[in-house]
C-alpha cells in the first residue's frame, strides 16, 4: 500500500507494545499485515499474543489491501482535535477477504453518499521514521 | 426455611444533578435509603457487590471502608453498565448456599458534576503515548457515540431499520420521564423532534443519545425467610445470567447481534418462562440502538424486526411491554453504569409502587444491562411471586 510521507502527523503520540509495533512498522514499509495461525488456520486482527481459536502463537501474513465497508458512520461532532476540525468525516469498519475487520477512516469519498458494501483500499499515513497508520480510500468511481 | 433470593430494599441517591455529592456520598445516600426502605440496618449487611468505573478505580474498596462493612462475600466484577447483572448470578448462589445472608448492591457517580456533558463525543484522555487495543480505534476519531452508530448503520443496512424507528424509542422513554419529577428532561418529544436534533454520528442524533448525569442506586438481596418480616413485600430473583462477545467495538463479531441472545436464553431457562410472559422491560438505553438490539436479542421480536415492533407502540405507556418506566438513561439519569438502576425500577414496578408510571398487573419484569460497547450483556428476571 502507498505510504503518504508529506502530511504532518497530528493524531497524538502512539506508543505500541512489541506485538502492536510489528503492525505499525509493517505499515511504514507499505505492508498491511494480519495474524494467521499455522496450526488451525484462524486469521485475527488486532494482533494478539495467542491465537484466540487454538491458543498457539500466530504468524503474520500480508493482506492485499483490498476491502469492503462492513458498516460506517459520519462523525459530525467530536470533542478533540484534530477530529473536531476534520468533521464531518467517515469512520468505518472494513472487512478484508483474507478474514479480518479493521476500523479506519475512509477518505476520497463523499460522506453523504457512502454506502455499506463499497470497495476500498488501504494506504498509510506516516507517523515517524518507523511507524505508519493504515487508512482507507474509496476505489469506487462515483 | 427458604433461602431463595429476594430483593427487599431499594434506594436512589439525588439525581440528575447533585453537586453536593461525590461518588462515595451517592453510594452512602442510596444505601441509607435502601436500608430504610427495607427495615434493615448496616449491621445486617454481610455481602457487598460494587463495581468501580475507570474514573473511580477504587470505589468498591473505598465504599466498604466508608460504610464500615466487613463483607464475608464480595463481588467487584466490572463489565461496564451490566456489572450488577453480572454480579447477581453469584450473589443469588451465595444466598442459596449460605455464603451470605444479606447482600448490598451499590453504585454511585458524580459524572455530570465532574466531567460535564461531552463524554460521548470526547476521546478518552491518554497520558503519554497511546497503547493497547485503543491503538486500533482512537487514531481514527472513534468515540462512544460512533461505536453505537456503527452498529445502528449495520442494522439499517441489513434489515431496513429506519431513523424513525430509533426515534420512537426515545419518544416512548421520554413519555415516562415526563411522569418522573426527578428526570433530567421531561418535556414531551415527537419523532420529528428527535430527527431534527443535531446529528452526532450518523444515524444517531443528539436525542438518540443518553443524558450524562450524577446519580447512584442501591438494592438489597436476602433470603425469602429473612424477607418475610421486613417492611416491603419481597421481589423474587427468578433468573440471572450474563454473556460477552468482545470488549472494544473493533472486535464485535456481528454488529447487529449482541450476547444478549445467550444471556437471555439462560435467564429464561432458570425462570421457566419466555419473553411472552414479561410485563415490563428495564433496558440499558445508552443509545436508542442499544435498546433495539436488546429487544431483538431477548426474543421479544425476531432479529431484524425490532424497528417494526417498536413502531407498533409496544414499549409505550399503556403498551404490551412498557420500557424504562423511570425515563431511562435517554431522558432521566445516566451516571456511568446504570445496571443497578434497572433493578431498582423493576422492583418498584413489581411492588406496584410505580404511581402514574405503574404497569398494570405487573408480575414479571426483565432487566437487561449492557456494558462496554454492546460487549457484556446481563439479563435479570424478577417476579412478584415465587414460581
Amino acid at each position: 500500500m502507498e505510504v503518504i510521507d508529506n502530511r504532518p502527523w497530528d493524531r497524538g503520540p502512539l506508543d505500541p507494545g512489541p506485538i502492536d509495533r510489528e503492525y505499525f512498522e509493517a505499515a511504514a514499509q507499505g505492508r498491511l499485515i494480519i495474524q494467521k495461525c499455522e496450526d488451525c488456520g484462524n486469521t485475527q486482527f488486532p494482533p494478539k499474543a495467542l491465537c484466540v481459536s487454538c491458543g498457539q502463537v500466530p504468524d503474520w501474513i500480508e493482506a492485499s489491501g483490498k476491502g469492503k465497508i462492513y458498516t460506517f458512520t459520519v462523525v459530525r461532532r467530536h470533542g478533540v482535535e484534530p477530529f473536531s476540525s476534520l468533521a464531518p468525516f467517515v469512520l468505518a469498519m472494513i472487512d478484508i477477504p483474507e478474514g479480518a475487520r479493521f476500523m479506519g477512516n475512509i477518505t476520497g469519498i463523499d460522506p453523504e453518499t457512502t454506502q455499506v458494501g463499497q470497495n476500498v483500499e488501504a494506504y498509510a499515513l506516516r507517523i515517524d521514521e518507523t511507524l505508519a497508520l493504515p487508512l482507507w480510500r474509496s476505489t469506487q468511481s462515483t | 426455611m427458604s433461602r431463595e433470593p429476594v430483593i427487599v430494599g431499594i434506594g436512589l441517591s439525588d439525581y440528575p444533578k447533585a453537586p453536593h455529592l461525590d461518588s462515595l456520598m451517592h453510594i452512602a445516600q442510596a444505601t441509607k435509603r435502601a436500608l430504610d426502605d427495607s427495615g434493615l440496618t448496616l449491621n445486617d449487611i454481610d455481602g457487598f457487590a460494587c463495581a468501580s468505573m475507570p474514573t473511580d478505580p477504587e470505589l468498591h474498596v473505598e465504599a466498604i471502608e466508608h460504610l464500615g462493612l466487613k463483607p464475608r462475600w464480595l463481588n467487584t466484577t466490572y463489565t461496564g453498565g451490566s456489572a450488577a447483572q453480572f454480579q447477581i448470578p453469584d450473589a443469588i448462589a451465595a444466598i442459596r448456599e449460605g455464603r451470605a445472608e444479606t447482600i448490598l448492591f451499590a453504585y454511585g457517580s458524580d459524572f455530570l458534576t465532574r466531567y460535564g456533558r461531552t463524554l460521548g463525543t470526547g476521546g478518552l484522555s491518554v497520558d503519554g503515548g497511546l497503547s493497547g487495543p485503543l491503538l486500533y480505534e482512537q487514531p481514527y476519531g472513534s468515540t462512544i457515540a460512533t461505536c453505537y452508530a456503527l452498529a445502528a448503520t449495520r442494522h439499517m443496512a441489513e434489515y431496513g431499520t429506519r431513523p424513525e424507528h430509533l426515534a420512537e424509542i426515545a419518544v416512548g422513554v421520554r413519555e415516562f420521564a415526563g411522569l418522573n419529577p426527578n428526570a433530567m428532561y421531561r418535556e414531551p418529544l415527537t419523532v420529528e423532534d428527535v430527527l431534527a436534533s443535531p446529528m452526532i454520528a450518523d444515524p444517531l442524533h443528539l436525542l438518540d443519545c443518553c443524558v450524562v448525569s450524577d446519580g447512584g442506586a442501591a438494592f438489597i438481596i436476602t433470603t425469602e425467610e429473612r424477607g418475610r418480616d421486613l417492611k416491603q413485600s419481597p421481589v423474587h430473583v427468578l433468573g440471572a445470567a450474563g454473556a460477552n462477545s468482545h470488549w472494544h467495538i473493533h472486535s464485535m463479531p456481528d454488529f447487529s447481534t449482541t450476547a444478549g441472545v445467550a444471556s437471555s436464553q439462560e435467564a429464561y431457562r432458570q425462570a421457566g418462562i419466555g419473553p411472552e410472559d414479561i410485563d415490563t422491560i428495564q433496558f440499558y438505553d445508552s443509545f436508542t440502538i442499544t435498546a433495539l438490539l436488546l429487544l431483538e436479542d431477548h426474543g421479544f421480536c425476531k432479529k431484524g424486526e425490532g424497528g417494526g415492533f417498536v413502531e407498533e407502540g409496544h414499549l409505550r405507556r399503556g403498551g404490551s411491554l412498557p420500557m424504562n418506566t423511570d425515563g431511562g438513561s435517554l431522558s432521566s439519569c445516566h451516571s456511568g453504569m446504570r445496571g443497578t438502576m434497572l433493578i431498582t425500577e423493576a422492583v418498584r414496578q413489581l411492588r406496584g409502587h410505580g404511581g402514574d408510571s405503574q404497569v398494570p398487573d405487573c408480575e414479571l419484569a426483565l432487566a437487561a444491562g449492557c456494558g462496554g460497547l454492546l460487549s457484556y450483556i446481563g439479563t435479570t428476571i424478577l417476579g412478584r411471586d415465587r414460581r
